[in-house]
This record gives C-alpha cells, structure tokens and sequence, in this order.
C-alpha cells in the first residue's frame, strides 16, 4: 500500500523515451516473425502517443481503444486464418503490448509496459535461440531495467549513468542466474501448448526421387554434429543411417507407413560397456521431420523430453518433429551387418522385393541372365558392383531420365550420384530375389579441432543400399563405393570434380586456410552454446552435475547451493566489512566507541540516546582536568559526522589514544 | 447498509490500530528511543511489495514457457529476472543502510496547520541514497535523496498535521525506499524525542471585549452605548436591560447572556480570561490566542490575566510568543 504511493503519479517525458526505446529494441525480433502490417500498428501506436504527448491528442477513451483491440484482433484472425497457434497468441501480445503504449501515462502503466517487455524478449527465444539472439536478448533486458529504473528516479542523471547502474544490476544478477541454470532441476513439457509453426527446413524428405540427394548436397549448412565420448570411428566407417527406404513406385523410393509397430529402446543405463560401443552426442539441426540419424545399430537413443521409437527396420523416429533443435545421446554397436540372421518374416520379405513388374525390362533381363547363370546372391552382388566399375561416372548434374529410369541410367547415361547407383543397386537386387531396400543418411563428418567434434553438413548427405543374406542379416552395401570409392574414403570434396565443386554448397571447399580455421573456430563457438546451453537438458545436467560435484541427488544439490550462497555471503560480507574499515565515518564511530568505554571505566556512564556532545560535556563537568581534549574531541567527531570532515581523523585518533592521560599541551 | 458498512470501517481500523499499538510496543522494545539512528541489518525491515508479487507471477509465467516448450533461453530468462530479483533486494536494503538519522523539533505552529520537523539525513556511502520516503505514523510524505555523500548531510521537512494546541509529539518516524526497481520494500519506524509546540487555532472575535481594552479603529459591528464600554459579557439575570441582551450569542444557541458595561476601563489592553467567560474553556484560548496575534500586529503592548498566570504588560515578538506558548500548554479544565 505505501509502495503504490506513486504508482498513479504521471509519468514524465523521460519515461516515455526510454519505454518506446526499450519497446522497440523487445518487439523488433517479434516483428521479423509476426504479419508485416503489424508493423503499422506499432508505428500507428508511436505517432499516436507522441501526438498525445505533444498535445496535439487526447487520450483515448474507452471506447476508442475498444476499437482499436477489436480491429487488430479481427485483423490477426484474418492473418492466421481463425488458427490458434502460438504465432497468432504472439501476436496477440504483441498488439496488447504495443497499444498499451497509447494510454500509458502513469507510473503503474509503465511498469506493466516493462514487465511485457521482458515477456517479450522470452517471445522471441520461441523463434531462435541463437548466441546472438541471446546477446540481443541481454541487451534488451539492460535497456528494460534501466527505464524501470528511471521510473523510480527523480533526479535528472545522464544516459551512460543510468545505463551503467542498469548494467551493474544485471551483472550482479547473472552469477546467481548461472548457479540457477546449472542446478535447477528440468522439467518435462507440464501440458502441450500450440506447437511452433516452422519455416522451411532443409534436409530428407520422406521419399527419394532421382536428384534429391543432390540438391540436398547442393545445400548448405550443417544436418548435425556429433561429439564422441572417447575414440571416434573413422570416418569411412559412419554411416548415418537415417530413411530406411523400402518402397519403389518406378520414379520414388519410399518409406513404408509402418508406424504400428513401435518399440522402445533400452535405456542407455542398462548396456553393458563392450569396446565395440560407440557412446556420442548428436546436436541435430531442425528439419522439421520425426527420424533421427544414428550409426548402425544403434543399441539406445535417448531424447530428453520426447519418445523415441524404432521399429524393425531400425528406423528411428521421434513422437515430435524437429522443429528445433535436437540433442539425442546414442549408443552403437558398430558393424556392417544387423538385424536378423537367419529368418525373414514373409511380409518382410515380401516388401523387400517388390518392384513394378512394367518398368525396366532391360534391367530385368540383365539380372535374370545373371540368375541363369547359375550365381549366388553374393556373387549377384559382386557381379552388380563389378557393372558401376566399368564406365560409370560420378557427378552432381546427372542427365535426365525417362520413364524408364534405371534402364535409363544403367545403360545409356551412366551418369550419378549416390542416389542413383543405390537405387538402380537395389532394384537389381530385387529382380535377383535377395531383399534388398534403399537406406539414405549422411557419409563422413568433418572434424572441428577445436572443439573436437564431427560437423556432419548437408554435402555429406548419401543413399546406400542394405541387402539381407541368410547368415548374415542386412547387409550395408555401398554401390558408390564401387564408382567413386574416395566419396567413402575422403569425403564428397575429393569425389567430386572442379565443375562439380562449384555447385557444392557454400564453397566450403578449397577456401583459404585462415578462413578455414576462422570457420571452424566460429562453428565451435556455435556449436558449444548449442551444445551447452541451448540443448542443455536434464541428462546434460546430471553430467555436468556428476563432474562438477560427484552426483545429481538433491540433497548434494542442496548442500552445495547452501555452501555456495554462505560462501559468496561471506565473502560479500568481508569485502563490504573491508570497504567500511576505510571509511571515515565508521572509523570515527569506532575511535568514539573507545572513548565512551574509556571515560565509563572513569565512572562516568553515558544514559541511554545521549548524544557523544552532551556526553563530552557531562565528562567535563565532571573531571575538570579532562574538559579540554575532551570538549575538542567531541567536536572533531561532530564535524567528521555532520559535515563529513574527514582532515581531522587522525587528530581524533590521537585524542582518544591520550584521553585518560592529562597531557601537558591540555593542561 | 449504510451505518454497517460504517460499522465495519470502524471494526477494522480499530482492529488495525490495536495492532499498531502492539507492534510499535514491541518497536519499543526492538528500536527504542534515541537522538540519531545508523539504519543497518538490525533496525531495518525488507519485504516484497504489491509489484514484486507481480513480478513473481511474471516469473512463473516465463518459467512454465520455458519448461514446456523446452526452451533454455527463456529458462535463462527466467533465472536472469529471478537473481535480479534477489539483487534488487540487496540493492533497496543497501539503499536505506549506512543512513544516519536524526530529527529536530518543529518550529511551533497553529492548531489545524502541518507541524514540520527537521530531518537530517546523513551517509558516507558515495553511492548515495534515493527516493528515500519519510511519514510520521499519521503525517504526509516527504522524500529525499542523499546523492553525494560529500556534500553533507540532506535536511528534510517532514510534516504532520497537528489539530490540538499543546505539545504535540509526533509519534514513530517511518522511513521507507523501494528503490531500485520498487520489487522490495524496506523500512524502519524510528522513534525520537522530538515535538512541536502546536498554538491554538485562532478564533476571530467579533467585538473585543472592554474588559481586553480599547479598539483603535472600531470595528463596524461592535455596538457602542454612550457613555459606557462594553466589557464582557455575563449570564442574564432576571431584571437586566432588553436592549443589553447579547442576542447574537442567543441566536447561536449559546445560551442568554447580558452584555455587561462598566465605566471608566483604562485605556490599558490585557487579555482577561474573564472577558469571554460565554464561551468553552478551547474557545476561550482561541479567542485570547486572536486577540494575542491582534495586539502583537499593531504593536500593542497588553498584560495578561489568566488563571494562574499573570504577566506585566508588554510588547514585542517575545512577549507574544511567551502568550502564546502559554495559551498553548493550559490545561484543559480551568479553574
């Protein structure tokens, strides 16, 4: 009640400055997201107040400002087409937030004004959660603080001023804020709210048509990065098997809906440690789908705060699409082979071997030529790999193809890429009867030195193909290989050629070295904030928790947060303790201190809320012989006290040391 | 409705009075009386205010967006906000700490005026000290700001409004800042021994008594009978004069008096308690205090004559202030 005191006292031109500049800083992010007329409404809403401000308006009345709700309302309705999703209730606050700007003229107005601004700064991580947006958020919050502040000061006081104690509060602030976002526990999503609707995402659809993957190597920017826990396979050897691809209508290799039947994987906690176990960390960039990438076979996945499932194909999907970033924890056993050995169940079976009976007949014939001789499932293979390494070519800008499209590419373009060799792979192996399925993921990783992890980018993306053999189960089986064996051996930079280059996203290749070690430096940084802070979750926590302090139970947590706060107490105490030692008006408190227990050891006692003047005199009166250094101290002290003579300390020091003695120069 | 509802006013201030008075009874233990406070961790209080609590609800709206769309920044967000929670509340205890405090009696004042005492605030904090509120348990608010330690202390005029003449003390002295960011309120109530000389309310006299003096300039409703002054008034008494009746003081409801007139009032001006003798003992005082400030104006020298005080006639600021104080500490029940 008494704090409100002010709360309806007007506002000041001032305020209205630093509140429209602290606006416009929160809302700017907002406005790169929301429909482009809202920012029409926030400029409307400027000129208005400033209108208002200059007299040259009134303030609205109700009836105004109902209107004024109901035509941004109906107008945001209109936008989003009667759909409640977060970017429309965003919008909703935004147009509050902005409108409010029109009636503000108390102090309490501009409080709440601030309090949106920092909802609105939160708004904005919805949208991203970059380092820089988070620097941009910091700045925000500074210039927030600093008009909330301004709205309890009322003397005048330069920007940078302002501004520097803002920055001072906040700085104070962001220990603690480090301590919190360390060890306050995480917590599952407690209800669904309307999801993020997403922009356009790059990486693999559900369904693979000649001259996908080319485009997606044509692509720039990173599908994932990986950080292994000890050793890293090499990276020939990391497949990242991702769509498992078992469906082919003549043009498309597609994934057959299966969603029924899901498992769930074991719980990372439960496998044993075998050497031939690859622990890792991937950080996946959005692409708005449900599959993650993972090498074979992967024995546990783990997302924090969704469901992983697999099914027998060991295809990985998540209950939510990645439309932000992922961090998953995996375990794989690495091997060529998985799945079932020695028994295929029929549909399985019959799933992996279907191929349109129309469509490429010269290839038929081919395979069944092979059969006719007499060969072996692996000797059909060998005999098929044997075909790409006559004078097949390897390249991004493969010709057209027709109807036809693997008679097409196997015997009058030969030109491809990896989704070309896999398919037309695999469809041989279909029409030999060995089952046989398309697999499409990401080859390789660039290792960042930096940080040490595996940058795994859209150019690395890859189709492979999987064949089952009794005996073994699915087999990988890598037809680019055959063609272009230093795609697999070195990466798609060295496969590739000078013109083919060119088309390779972001001219990764080939670049200066400082440039190179600039990037790698710059993407590490990206990638330890992603790592650490943006995809920080309950597992990041108990790690990072199990090193800091040797376990995550609450009551360690307790412990340390307690000692922590003791400590840092202690230490505020000692340094302000330290300050006040040097202080003149606690010194001279102290030395009078001294005096008033010297004198009452004489007899004389001091009653209670007598000041050390009235004091002093009572001591003269009574011992004549002390009246004059006395009388002279009590006087040093009321000057340092009133009006902060800080000269005469010393002076006052020296008196107090002396007072019971009759000095000579006093008597 | 009306008188319940009033009933319930009353109910809850008089609930909330004896709860004032218990607490300020145990202040008086906790904080008792001095001449100069050094406000510190043992004489201060610190609490959220109606904002902070709102703020707090900001917080958990940031923290439920965070947790349920995973969102660490916003998270960060919410934590960043929480610790400046936290600092603000060091920062607003920091701001009231270290402020020596001392009061001084006010300079005197008439009854139904604002009595200001003197407050002197002092601090070698260099940081200074801002949006420093001050009210006395039932008085107005004043605010200060120390900015600069080095330029002295910072006097402040913290004013009450004072109703009864006499000595007024003004109670606990509340000093309360929320400053920096208004999330945190803290305060102390400190108690000094400080008053006010409070004068009576001046009471306009219509006609100065005869029994007070002579009127320089007559004053256009006073009835003057040839011959003899008017000197006051008396109860009326079976057999006086119709035309002596004091009919104003009839019509007024105050009873029936006479007026009473004598021969031969010196010249010589006094202030008589006897001269209002139709009137209550307070208006009494207030009428001598009005002919007190009348007198002094015109630089009439005049004695007094008041139930156990009587003072030689006299001139000059000093003997107006000396009536006055002595009208202001009479006793309620005269005679």
């Amino acid at each position: 009640m008494q704090a409100s005191l002010h709360d309806k006292k007007w506002i000041r031109h001032e305020n209205l400055v630093w509140i429209m500049v602290a606006q416009a800083l929160a809302i700017f992010p907002l406005l790169l997201q929301l429909p482009v007329w809202l920012w029409a409404v926030w400029l409307i809403a400027i000129v208005w107040r400033v209108q208002i401000h200059r007299g040259h308006l009134a303030f609205p009345s109700t009836l105004v400002k109902a209107i004024a709700a109901g035509v941004v309302v109906t107008g945001l309705l209109l936008s989003f087409s009667l759909q409640l999703n977060i970017h429309a209730l965003i919008g909703m606050f935004f147009c509050a937030y902005v409108l409010k700007l029109i009636e503000f003229r108390t102090k309490r107005d501009g409080l709440l004004l601030v309090f949106f601004g920092f909802f609105a700064v939160g708004a904005q991580f919805l949208f991203t959660q970059s380092m820089i947006a988070a620097f941009y958020g910091f700045i925000s919050c500074l210039v927030l603080v600093a008009a909330w502040k301004v709205l309890y000061l009322d003397r005048p006081e330069k920007i940078s001023v302002k501004l520097r104690s803002s920055f001072v509060l906040l700085l104070h602030a962001t220990p603690l804020m480090i301590l919190f976002f360390i060890v306050m526990p995480r917590v599952e999503p407690l209800w669904s709210l309307p999801a993020l609707g997403s922009s356009a995402k790059t990486g693999f659809s559900d369904e693979m048509s000649p001259g996908d993957v080319g485009r997606l190597v044509k692509s720039s920017g990173a599908a994932f990065r990986v950080e292994f826990d000890g050793a890293a396979p090499e990276s020939s050897e990391m497949y990242w098997r991702g769509l498992v691809l078992d469906y082919f209508d003549g043009r498309s290799w597609k994934v057959y809906p299966r969603g029924q039947k899901v498992q769930q994987l074991i719980a990372s906690d439960s496998i044993g440690e075998p050497s031939s176990h690859y622990r890792y960390t991937v950080t996946m960039e959005p692409h708005d789908q449900h599959w993650l990438f993972s090498l074979v076979e992967p024995v546990s996945v783990v997302v924090v705060g969704d469901e992983v499932r697999f099914d027998q194909r060991l295809f990985l999907t998540t209950k939510n699409p990645a439309t932000k970033q992922v961090q998953y924890r995996a375990v794989s056993q690495l091997s060529d082979s998985h799945g079932p050995q020695n028994f295929l169940d029929e549909k399985t079976l019959a799933e992996n071997l279907l191929i349109p009976e129309s469509l490429n007949p010269k290839t038929q014939k081919q395979v069944s030529a092979w059969l006719d001789e007499g060969l072996q499932s692996s000797q059909i293979i060998l005999r098929a790999l044997s075909l790409y390494q006559e004078s097949f070519y390897y390249t991004l800008e493969p010709p057209l193809l027709g109807r036809h499209s693997i008679d097409d590419f196997l015997f009058t373009t030969q030109q491809g890429f990896c989704e070309h060799f896999a398919s037309s792979f695999v469809f041989m192996m279909r029409a030999a009867g060995i089952p046989s399925r398309v697999v499409a993921g990401y080859l390789g990783g660039k290792k960042n030195p930096v940080q040490n992890y595996f940058i795994v980018n859209q150019s690395d993306a890859h189709a492979w193909a999987e064949v089952w053999l009794e005996g073994v189960g699915w087999q990988r089986v890598d037809p680019t290989a055959a063609v272009s064996p230093e795609r697999v051996e070195k990466g798609i930079a060295d496969a590739l050629s000078e013109s083919d280059l060119q088309l390779v996203g972001r001219g990764a290749y080939g670049e200066f070295p400082w440039i190179k070690s600039l990037r790698q430096r710059v993407d590490a940084v990206g990638y330890v904030w992603n790592r650490w802070v943006v995809s920080y979750d309950s597992q990041s926590q108990k790690s990072v928790l199990e090193k800091l302090f040797g376990g995550a139970e609450p009551w360690r947590i307790a412990m340390i947060v307690v000692i922590a706060s003791l400590v840092l107490g202690l230490a505020l105490f000692l340094y302000f303790y330290l300050i006040n030692l040097k202080r003149p008006l606690p010194i001279a408190i102290r030395l009078i201190d001294k005096f008033i227990s010297k004198a009452e050891s004489l007899g004389i006692k001091q009653s209670q809320g007598e000041t050390v003047s009235s004091f002093a005199r009572r001591v003269a009166v009574e011992r004549p012989e002390l009246a004059q250094p006395t009388l002279a101290l009590a006087a040093i002290f009321d000057r340092i006290t009133y009006r902060g003579d800080v000269n005469n300390l010393d002076k006052l020091r020296k008196l107090v040391r002396n007072f019971p003695k009759v000095t000579n120069k006093y008597s | 409705m009306i008188n319940s509802k009033a009933n319930d006013g009353r109910l809850f201030s008089s609930i909330e009075d004896w709860w004032q008075q218990r607490f300020f009874r145990w202040l008086d233990r906790k904080i008792p009386q001095s001449d100069s406070y050094r406000l510190n961790l043992k004489n201060l209080y610190i609490l959220p205010t109606a904002l902070g609590w709102v703020f707090i609800s900001l917080l958990i709206v940031l923290w439920v967006l965070g947790s349920n769309y995973q969102n660490n920044l916003v998270l960060a967000l919410c934590y960043l906000l929480s610790s400046l929670f936290i600092v603000a509340m060091h920062h607003t205890h920091a701001n009231l700490s270290g402020i020596t405090v001392q009061a001084s009696n006010a300079k005197p004042v008439y009854a139904g005026e604002e009595a200001f005492f003197s407050v002197q605030l002092s601090s070698s904090n260099k940081k200074g000290h801002y949006a420093l509120q001050m009210r006395w348990q039932k008085g107005e608010w004043a605010i200060a700001d120390i900015a600069d330690a080095d330029a002295g202390d910072e006097a402040c005029l913290v004013g009450m409004r004072v109703n009864q003449r006499g000595l007024h003390k003004p109670g606990r002295l509340l000093i309360e800042s929320v400053f920096p960011l208004g999330l945190m309120r803290c305060w102390s109530w400190l108690s000094f021994d400080v008053q006010a000389l409070v004068y009576p309310k001046p009471k306009t006299v219509d006609e100065i008594p005869s029994l007070c003096g002579l009127e320089e300039e007559s004053a256009p409703t006073q009835q003057t009978i040839r011959g003899d002054d008017f000197s006051g008034l008396r109860s009326y008494q079976a057999g006086d004069s119709l035309k002596h009746i004091a009919w104003k003081q009839f019509a007024k409801d105050k009873g029936l008096y006479s007026k009473d007139y004598q021969q031969g009032v010196s010249d010589e001006r006094s202030l008589d308690w006897e001269a209002f003798r139709y009137l209550s003992v307070e208006e009494r005082i207030s009428a001598l205090c009005y002919l007190t400030l009348h007198f002094s104006q015109q630089n009439l020298a005049f004695s007094v004559n008041i139930p156990g005080h009587q003072l030689l006639l006299d001139r000059g600021d000093a003997h107006c202030e000396k009536v006055l104080r002595l009208l202001a500490l009479l006793p309620q029940t005269v005679d």
